[in-house]
């Protein structure tokens, strides 16, 4: 074989491989280009699509994800409300009210008004679940708060005592300030109002909890960039954005070739 | 010039080693401290701010109620509705302390405003909790809200300077200030 022929074999099979690669790149990968390409879309209009406001709820993703209800859980019904706390999140009725490590240590209602307390916090509530005030130490609260009770005085009204640091404390101007008190033993008692929910509540918040938990923008965003399934879902990704320059090179070459030969 | 020797090469290590080295290293290490405490934190206490305000006589708080008429323009403020129905501030008409909270990004930044005859006398970032936009705590910063009042539309009556990658902590600032000016309209 001559030099010429020798290197035109050489360019032909070049050029045939690079045809062949590209053929079987582009085949491969083309779910993969589908999917970068809507969830890219979809990612770029996010905001239109309302894609945070939208809540994942298939057990499925959930369970994939690791979401599932919390170990601990609390119930307390005030009237026809319903305060419950599932993990980090308390709900008043349907609503989330606050994210907090914290536990509920106890719910009392006074004079239209309901009272919730954790250790570092004093929740001020209308019935309707309502934020009146949030109280801290930084607010003259006595913490850490252990617990909370309602009694009835000798003049007709209903007064509210708070334990904290081993001592009661009360507040006379509508919790803006605390001082230390006394009350007999028989009504130092804790008020939780806890309630033992039925299978229906348990489903409902159940339902809530979940739902809450995880947006759909979360999702496409893992799906696009492959960490659904985790790091190695980010590297196999990297591969395919490898491929698709291949595939730009390749494409573009063959094409070249197409059109100067 | 002849070019560098060895003998030359350890007078200069010398005198790098000697002489340098024991005024770089602590200068570092007592700048990282600082660099840390820059960043994020508590700034002042809601107490000590008090105490600094009222020559460590803090009156009693007193609380303003969030009613409708406030609840609207609150939100025009705000951009979404206050988070609670009433508010405690120190004070009497003629000047109020305000401590109020808002998220910049994602934490929450915990101001202290003093407002003498409607106009901003001094302001503060009392606590820090982003990892980034801590520059509005600096004086260079929150000076500008000296003497600043609100004008009808609920707008600063001064333009404040931002600070360029502080954008949500530097909103939220000026969110706070508006809001308690407003309040103080209403205080009694």
């Amino acid at each position: 074989m001559s030099k010429h022929q020798h290197h035109k074999k050489r360019h032909y099979t070049l050029h045939y491989l690079l045809i062949l690669t590209h053929r079987w790149i582009g085949f491969s990968i083309a779910i993969f280009v589908l999917l970068l390409s809507i969830t890219g879309i979809m990612l770029n209009h996010t905001q239109e699509l309302s894609l945070p406001e939208h809540k994942i709820n298939n057990s499925y993703i959930l369970s994939w994800y690791g979401i599932k209800m919390p170990s601990h859980q609390s119930y307390h019904q005030i009237k026809k409300s319903m305060i419950v706390q599932l993990g980090e999140r308390i709900y008043f009725n349907d609503n989330l009210l606050v994210k907090t490590t914290a536990l509920i240590k106890g719910v009392i209602e006074l004079n239209e008004i309901v009272v919730l307390i954790t250790d570092k916090h004093l929740y001020l509530l209308t019935y309707d679940g309502e934020l009146i005030e949030k109280l801290s130490s930084e607010s003259g609260l006595p913490t850490p708060i252990e617990g909370i009770t309602k009694h009835l005085m000798p003049n007709g009204d209903h007064q509210i005592f708070l334990q904290a640091k081993s001592n009661w404390y009360t507040s006379s101007d509508d919790f803006i300030s605390w001082k230390k008190t006394t009350i007999p033993k028989e009504i130092q008692q804790i008020t939780t109002h806890k309630y033992g929910p039925d299978s229906h509540i348990l489903k409902h918040y159940q339902k809530i909890y979940l739902g809450d938990s995880f947006s759909v923008e979360r999702f496409i965003l893992d799906l696009h960039s492959g960490r659904i399934l985790t790091k190695l879902g980010v590297y196999f990704m990297d591969i395919v954005a490898f491929f698709m320059i291949i595939l730009t090179l390749s494409g573009s070459y063959i094409w070249v070739k197409r059109t100067f030969r | 010039m002849s070019p560098a020797n060895d003998n030359d090469i350890n007078s200069l290590t010398k005198i790098y080693s000697e002489f340098t080295m024991p005024f770089f290293l602590p200068t570092l290490l007592f700048l990282i401290p600082l660099n840390v405490f820059a960043t994020s934190g508590v700034y002042q206490t809601n107490h000590d701010f008090l105490n600094d305000v009222f020559n460590s006589h803090p009156p009693k708080p007193k609380v303003l109620w969030i009613t409708k008429n406030i609840k609207q323009l609150a939100t025009k403020i705000l951009g979404n509705r206050p988070k609670q129905l009433r508010v405690r501030y120190w004070g009497n008409k003629n000047q109020t302390a305000w401590i109020l909270e808002e998220i910049g990004k994602e934490k929450l930044i915990t101001f202290g405003i003093v407002i003498e005859k409607h106009k901003i006398k001094s302001y503060k970032v009392l606590s820090f909790k982003e990892s980034r936009g801590w520059e509005i705590v600096q004086p260079f910063y929150t000076d500008q809200f000296n003497n600043v009042s609100l004008l009808e539309n609920l707008t600063l009556d001064k333009s404040i300077d931002g600070i360029s990658g502080a954008t949500l902590s530097v909103r939220a600032s000026k969110k706070m200030a508006q809001l308690a000016l407003l309040f103080n309209k209403y205080a009694k």
